[in-house]
């Protein structure tokens, strides 16, 4: 559990409360959620549609107002301006005012930030450099791609070095090599010392980009913690052979435990456990010198999506707001 | 303040490249149609005749108070409905600045380009008029139509921007221009009223009793109502702006040359400057009362206690054209008792300055000196409305839970 002084958003008690036809109960988006944020993480909120992650995020930054409880950044209320210094928001789905160069759109939000003179144009110059859009701040917004506007949206919250990086999705929408730019600029960000926090469906990226994690469902955070210590730490490979033999089967228990072995009409399937990246490596090496074929040897370890599954399954079925108890470790079996 | 300017110059560059600004060059083309119209209708002597004068006056008056009032209200009303449905407006609030400064920098900004461009419209009018007119008189209308357009447009802005806050970007501009529609009804209203007040002293006690029957408190509302949201402007804006334009065509110095006797034969109430809010000549209730026989002896309207007060015979001109003829109303008749007399039939023209023997009595009644007066306050209070309703869009942006 993060400690409060290690937190550099907080938030204790957050309840959004929307009110329906006056015959029907009131719809709670957020129910009384305690959530810290470690100073310098990179921090997902991931939960199914619905859930609650954007109404949080809001009420997290200032930018809405709950019905109950607080929301401290780096120990201001984030209703604050005072704290609004220390944020950069982008938000989920927002268009540009196409009307505007992009230059323009960063002059307005450098100036509203404090940034002015020689300092606004050397800044927007550095955040522009750092989304990879120095070559386009002249052109009209409306001529943008998605991604390019999502990348200026990005510099635009990076303008004022922000202690906190908020993101409400930001790689929906956008494709593959986009992604790929958008979660460079963000692990530089963090590497530079910078706090993010994002909500996002793709938890392939938020495993790659995250340390810490929280899962909401809802309106209600059902598990959250640093990510190595949630997901299962034991490493898996699934392995595919033509050729499989008695021989080859001895083998390789000798040193690793087979799981899972599924014959087919040519090929011969299975999982095993393993305990490092050696033991990978000595199984391929071991299928190819008995002459049979490896069609494949893949990672199949438990990722964020296994947890995702695991706890949003676990707390429908109990109804408990309780992280499940996740899955005894496989024993590791060495050589 | 530099928050404040920053979102004033983004609001400024936004507008002046959105679709919405060809509606001033529309307005400007519009006023042009109708003055090369008048011209080529004029026999070439550059003069425009009645009917064309009033269709000109109706477009640029109505275009300037009005249309410009509507447009504002539908910049408006885009302005921050658009911001909050584009998601723009959440970046702007999680910068370290007050909701009130959103407001105030995107009034500021849409203020400077609508007054521009509602300059740019007096200018262009002004050259059109001093070339189609082939004087110097009607260069400064356009510019007294700036100063009741301005803070009309103004308002009809502020109306939108405090709409904008609350609802989607469409309900927002329905409510503005239905706002902008009202106060302008009202404001008439209000101004019809104020004019049959203050014209009743010169009128028979019949037809007092007649409009005091009619307007027992409808009347005083709605001026209550004008005065303390200023709706009057609306109307001042659309009548000034008329007058103006037909006044030039009836040059003062010939009328006052002239001293002529009132003719009150015609008391026809509804032409089109009525209708319109141009300030009115008889109400209706005594249009009505008046005699539908052109022919029929002295008006009863007018007391005549008053033409000898103002030394001005009032007189009956037997044998007048019909209604709705060309030479109606504008064109000076000669009295059948009295050749080479001129008169004025003062019924269509003026209401009741026209009453008051125009110039002269114009400068002693109580009428000269309250006019003013009440054309000053109504246009304080409009300016004054600006920040009020301003402060309505920051409180109801400060109060707006979320900005989603």
């Amino acid at each position: 559990m993060t400690e409060p002084s290690d937190a550099l958003l907080s938030c204790r008690g957050l309840t959004r409360t929307y009110r329906t036809r006056w015959w029907r109960p009131n719809f709670t988006a957020v129910d009384s959620v305690d959530l810290d944020v470690p100073r310098g993480s990179a921090f997902a909120l991931v939960g199914p549609n619905g859930a609650g992650k954007t109404t949080l995020m809001l009420m997290a930054t200032g930018l809405m107002r709950p019905s109950s409880g607080t929301a401290l950044i780096e120990g201001h209320a984030a209703s604050t301006s005072q704290a609004r210094r220390n944020v950069g928001f982008v938000p989920e789905k927002f268009q540009l005012p196409a009307q505007l160069r992009g230059r323009d759109f960063l002059k307005l939000h450098a100036s509203i930030a404090g940034i002015h003179g020689a300092d606004q144009v050397r800044r927007i110059g550095e955040v522009a450099e750092h989304v990879d859009l120095s070559d386009r701040l002249d052109d009209r917004v409306g001529a943008y791609s998605k991604g390019m506007q999502q990348r200026i949206a990005i510099a635009q919250a990076l303008l004022a070095k922000p202690r906190v990086l908020v993101l409400d999705e930001p790689t929906s929408a956008l494709d593959p090599l986009q992604r790929k730019l958008l979660r460079d600029t963000l692990r530089r960000v963090h590497a530079d010392g910078g706090t993010i926090v994002l909500n996002s469906h793709n938890l392939a990226e938020v495993e790659d980009l995250c340390d810490h994690v929280a899962i909401l469902e809802a309106g209600k955070i059902v598990a959250s913690g640093a990510l190595r210590d949630m997901v299962e730490r034991t490493t898996r490979v699934r392995v595919r052979v033509r050729g499989w033999t008695p021989d080859l089967e001895a083998t390789l228990t000798e040193r690793v435990t087979i799981d899972a072995l599924h014959h087919d009409d040519a090929n011969t399937s299975f999982t095993a456990s393993i305990k490092d990246e050696d033991a990978a490596a000595w199984i391929a090496h071991q299928v190819v010198s008995s002459g049979a074929w490896l069609f494949e040897l893949a990672p199949s370890g438990e990722g964020l999506e296994d947890l995702f599954v695991r706890t949003i399954t676990g707390s429908h079925a109990t109804g408990a707001s309780s992280p499940p108890a996740a899955p005894a470790t496989e024993p590791e079996v060495g050589a | 303040m530099i928050a404040i300017y920053a979102i004033a110059r983004a609001t400024v560059l936004e507008l002046r490249r959105q679709r919405l600004m060809i509606v001033p060059f529309i307005g400007i083309l519009l006023s042009l149609v109708v003055l090369a119209a008048a011209l080529l209708l004029s026999d070439g002597d550059l003069q425009l005749q009645e009917g064309d004068a009033e269709l000109a006056a109706l477009v640029t008056g109505l275009g300037a108070a009005v249309g410009g009032t509507i447009y504002a209200a539908i910049v408006g009303s885009g302005l921050i409905a658009r911001e909050i449905s584009a998601g723009t407006m959440l970046m702007l609030a999680a910068r370290p600045i007050g909701r009130w400064q959103i407001i105030a920098g995107r009034v500021l900004g849409s203020s400077a380009f609508l007054l521009g461009v509602l300059l740019f419209v007096c200018a262009s009018y002004s050259v059109v008029a001093m070339a189609t007119s082939g004087s110097v008189a009607p260069w400064n209308e356009p510019f007294i139509a700036f100063g009741y357009g301005a803070p009309a447009m103004l308002l009809g802005l502020t109306f939108g921007i405090a709409c904008s806050v609350q609802g989607k970007a469409t309900a927002a501009t329905g409510t503005a221009i239905g706002l902008v529609l009202f106060a302008w009804a009202v404001g008439i209203y209000a101004e019809e009223w104020r004019i049959e007040r203050h014209s009743r002293s010169f009128l028979t006690e019949e037809v007092r009793d007649r409009i005091d029957s009619n307007d027992a408190l409808v009347g005083p509302a709605a001026l209550g109502v004008a005065r303390v949201l200023p709706f009057w402007v609306f109307t001042k804006g659309a009548q000034h702006a008329i007058e103006q334009h037909e006044r030039y065509q009836y040059d003062d110095a010939y009328i006052r040359q002239l001293d002529a006797p009132i003719d009150t034969t015609r008391s026809e109430g509804m032409s089109m400057g009525y209708a319109t809010g141009v300030a009115t000549p008889l109400p209706a209730p005594v249009a009505a009362a008046a005699t539908t026989d052109p022919n029929a002896g002295a008006s009863p309207e007018l007391d005549p206690a008053v033409g000898e007060e103002l030394g001005v015979p009032i007189v009956s001109a037997t044998g007048a054209p019909a209604v709705g003829s060309p030479d109606d109303a504008f064109t000076p008749r000669t009295l059948p008792d009295t050749p080479g007399q001129e008169a004025y039939n003062c019924a269509e023209y003026g209401g009741a300055r026209c009453f008051l023997g125009y110039k002269d009595a114009w400068r002693v009644r109580k009428f000269d000196r309250v006019e003013p007066m009440h054309e000053g306050v109504g246009l304080l209070l409009a300016w004054l409305a600006i920040p009020l309703w301003m402060g309505i869009a920051m409180l109801l942006l400060h109060r707006r839970r979320d900005l989603t």
